[in-house]
């Protein structure tokens, strides 16, 4: 049994640009295994939520995927198929948003918005399917009265752990989190941070967590890739990271949160 | 949201003394007053003291604020007095052939309906493909047609020359299908393109990306997180259209001779027939601030953000 | 600029405008016939080499008649537009920078207009007035204006909320200043939009209110009467139908492409309901 849970190699996103098509993803490499937390870190631009929209095969126009080998737990996915990308979403994988307060929708209950993934991909019937939904709520921490209330009434870190739940629900081979933690104040992103530590197993078989923010990524991940302009262009296990790391890229993101935190003293060169 | 329904009462009543000044105006402005009526009714001679006598029975030599509110006791009790062509109480002439208008703008509205929500989510879901391109061509061409000019050849077509309706409307329900269809399509062409926007606006919403990740069928996509969140603002819009419905059906029913009150106060202004013309403007005014109301009262319980919120603590596990 | 003349709706509703302005304003010109000149002999007559689209029902050179009709038509719309767009945009901008009281007070003046639907209103104007041109131009800008004062009061409040319009408020700049340098330049756009989608409706509007005999009173010739005309003989001469509400139609919709072409190009945002 192959511990590869996603594989893609030669990924790339074109768009039509004046002279010509521009690549705005270049030869993507990336290995996912299971059980891991694989982080990706990038600075703005540099094609992190790109990658992951890939990925999901929500690439949206006038890009496009030109190219890219992609296998998820072994079996070929052509990336290129709607049908066939749509057959992996919310079963094979999954996403959590930033900004959790766009991502549900506002005139809908969270119950419903829940139970819709086990009625759709489990054939739950709605009884059933609120049953689970109760539970997998009390696994992140939220209460009964959720169920029926609507995001608005809920504040960011509560929305945030319902999205979560959507992926216990599906507990996929992949999950993407695109900086689920940007937009929340410190305590909370604390708070989802841990969430993330502790139900890893039970969320999905391995993560790619997106963020621009190293801190998070040191504390969180096993390894990090960074992505700069389209391409990968280091992958290190997390706690060498700082240490070493040869791409001037890398080294430039590392020197800036160095000036701001105490990375330095926490891991020693 | 009890309060809700106060505060919006309360609000009605400057709109509703200004409508009523409004209809007691139109009366008062009527050149020649107690004599026109006189002239019309009696055979008899029409003396000075006739008139006068008239006059005082009529209590026009009173003061204006007196005659006003005699005319809002005589509003309320929908007596607006006797039309000057026909001789019957307005009351009557005008509620005999409401019913028709009614059934015109409903009908119309529905015709609305059922033509642009289909239209406007096609047109969105393809966008700028061909389908989008066509409708919103179409919806161009119909918004630039005049309706009695679409009534007339839809007439000429269907009436004169395939003998599928009847060319003057008795009242029937055959006789509905061209009148709804001519008064529905400016309004639809109109729609259709909001609708189509709404849409698209919704599209591009994060949650939708969430629904798309989930894996779930476009069906479920379309008509359990788009049209709900897309639809919404329209209500508000649909309520205001409805004015226009009231008076749009003046002209079809025209072109069509559907006994409804549009033609009724067509002619009535055409004979100067006063009477019949304010209390046309009275109801109508009432049906539209009416409707307006309802849908004022409504809106807040389809969306759920507009509804008392429980806290945020509550929630808390 | 450059951008305007490259939107294709913009070039298409202005080329129609332009040449039915060119056919209005000179087609009376080179079109021998009077359009009040009855010729009983040549009654409803198909279009024939003497009369390019035939006569109506009293003999009347129907091109002539359509051609003039066209200068009152058109002229009537479009000078309407102006005064309710023009009287719309200065309660609105009163009411938008007033504020407080005042705007409250408008405001609420306007919603009682409002809350009639603009037909009925004018309908009544029309009813005390008596059946004629005149009384259908009052009724229509008595009716029509409360819209654009709305409308226009809530984009003044919009184009207030702008950051740089609160500075420039704040570093003392008021009155007309304000008004003129920041305020206005903000409405231009969509009110250029509204402008124009407004004159074609006000075509249908005033033709509408003549089709019913409520307007232009005969003899003036006006499209939508000659539509009214024409329909009592549509069972003999059918074709009488076809100009007038043709050349409606078309103004309206060089109009409207016109409105939706400069949305497009200056990127008008709002949305512009009735």
């Amino acid at each position: 049994m192959s511990s590869t849970v996603l594989r893609v190699h030669s990924l790339d996103v074109t768009v039509p640009g004046s002279d010509g098509k521009v690549n705005l993803l270049d030869g993507i490499d990336m290995s996912l295994y299971r059980g891991e937390i694989l982080g990706l870190m990038g600075q703005s631009g540099s094609g992190k939520t790109l990658t992951a929209m890939a990925l999901l095969g929500m690439v949206a126009p006038p890009a496009r995927v030109a190219a890219g080998h992609y296998q998820i737990n072994g079996t070929a996915v052509p990336i290129n198929s709607a049908p066939a990308m749509r057959g992996i979403r919310g079963r094979d994988i999954f996403t959590v948003f930033q900004s959790p307060s766009s991502a549900l929708n506002p005139t809908l209950q969270i119950d419903l918005q829940l139970s819709e993934i086990l009625m759709h991909h489990h054939g739950m019937k709605r009884g059933e399917a609120r049953n689970r939904c109760r539970d997998l709520l009390s696994r992140v921490g939220l209460s009964d009265p959720v169920m029926d209330a609507y995001p608005f009434e809920l504040s960011g870190g509560m929305q945030q752990r319902v999205l979560i739940a959507m992926a216990l629900a599906i507990r996929p081979r992949v999950l993407i989190a695109d900086e689920p933690t940007t937009g929340l104040d410190a305590i909370t992103q604390a708070r989802i941070l841990d969430l993330f530590g502790r139900l890893r197993e039970e969320i999905a078989e391995s993560i790619l967590f997106i963020s621009h923010d190293l801190r998070v990524l040191l504390h969180l991940t096993d390894r990090i890739a960074v992505i700069h302009a389209g391409r990968i262009v280091e992958t290190q296990p997390a706690d060498q990271l700082t240490a070493q790391a040869t791409h001037p890229v890398t080294r430039k993101i590392i020197a800036a949160f160095q000036e701001l935190e105490y990375i330095g003293g926490r891991h020693s060169c | 949201m009890k309060s809700l329904i106060q505060r919006r009462l309360l609000m009605l009543i400057p709109t509703l003394v200004g409508i009523s000044l409004l209809g007691f105006i139109l009366l008062e402005l009527m050149p020649g007053d107690a004599t026109t009526l006189l002239m019309r009714r009696s055979a008899g001679e029409v003396t000075p003291e006739a008139i006068d006598n008239l006059r005082r029975e009529l209590g026009l030599d009173r003061p204006w604020p007196v005659r006003y509110l005699r005319w809002v006791g005589r509003a309320v009790r929908l007596d607006f007095g006797t039309s000057f062509s026909s001789g019957e109480p307005v009351r009557r002439e005008i509620f005999s052939r409401l019913p028709a208008t009614l059934a015109l703008a409903l009908g119309a509205f529905t015709f609305m309906l059922t033509v642009t929500l289909p239209l406007g989510v096609l047109s969105a879901l393809r966008k700028n493909q061909w389908p989008d391109h066509l409708i919103r061509v179409g919806a161009i061409v119909f918004h630039s047609v005049p309706a009695y000019w679409l009534g007339l050849l839809l007439l000429w077509v269907f009436a004169l020359k395939l003998g599928l309706f009847r060319v003057v409307g008795q009242g029937a329900w055959q006789d509905l299908i061209l009148p709804i269809v001519t008064l529905g399509s400016g309004m639809a062409a109109f729609y259709s393109r909001m609708t189509r926007e709404r849409v698209i606006d919704v599209l591009e919403q994060d949650y939708i990306r969430l629904v798309y990740a989930k894996g779930l069928s476009r069906r479920i996509l379309i008509f359990r997180h788009v049209l709900k969140n897309a639809l919404l603002p329209l209500v508000t819009l649909w309520g205001m259209s409805f004015g226009y419905l009231l008076g749009g059906s003046v002209i079809v029913e025209s072109v069509f001779s559907w006994p409804g009150v549009g033609k009724l106060v067509v002619d009535a202004i055409l004979n100067r027939d006063h009477p019949v013309i304010q209390a046309y403007v009275v109801l109508m005014a009432l049906i539209f601030i009416s409707v307006n109301l309802i849908v004022d009262l409504v809106y807040p319980l389809l969306d759920p953000r507009l509804r008392p919120r429980r806290s945020a603590e509550a929630m808390e596990g | 600029m450059k951008r305007l003349l490259h939107n294709r709706l913009v070039v298409t509703g202005a080329g129609i405008l332009v040449f039915l302005m060119i056919l209005v304003m000179l087609g009376p010109i080179v079109v021998s016939s009077d359009p009040f000149e009855m010729n009983p002999l040549h009654r409803l007559e198909p279009p024939n080499s003497a009369y390019p689209l035939g006569t109506d029902y009293l003999g009347r050179c129907l091109l002539s008649r359509l051609l003039v009709a066209g200068r009152i038509s058109l002229g009537t719309s479009v000078w309407v537009s102006v005064v309710i767009l023009f009287s719309g945009l200065v309660v609105g901008l009163a009411a938008g920078l007033a504020g407080g009281r005042i705007e409250e007070i408008i405001m609420r003046l306007v919603d009682i207009f409002l809350a009639l639907p603009s037909l009925v209103l004018t309908l009544a104007v029309i009813g005390v007035l008596g059946p004629s041109l005149e009384s259908a131009i009052t009724g229509i800008c008595i009716s029509w204006w409360p819209v654009y004062a709305r409308l226009v009061r809530g984009m003044t409040l919009t184009a207030m909320a702008k950051p740089w319009v609160q500075a420039a408020r704040i570093s003392g700049t008021r009155g007309m200043r304000l008004i003129i340098r920041y305020i206005l330049p903000q409405l231009a756009p969509p009110l250029l939009v509204l402008a124009s989608l407004e004159m074609g409706t006000m075509i249908l509007v005033f033709s509408g209110l003549s089709f019913l005999g409520l307007g232009a009173q005969a003899p003036t010739p006006e499209w939508g009467a000659m539509l009214n005309d024409a329909r009592h003989f549509m069972q003999t001469t059918p074709h009488m139908m076809l100009a007038p509400g043709l050349a409606i139609f078309l103004s309206v919709l060089g109009f409207n492409l016109l409105g939706e072409g400069l949305r497009d190009a200056l990127n008008v945002r709002e949305m512009t309901e009735f």
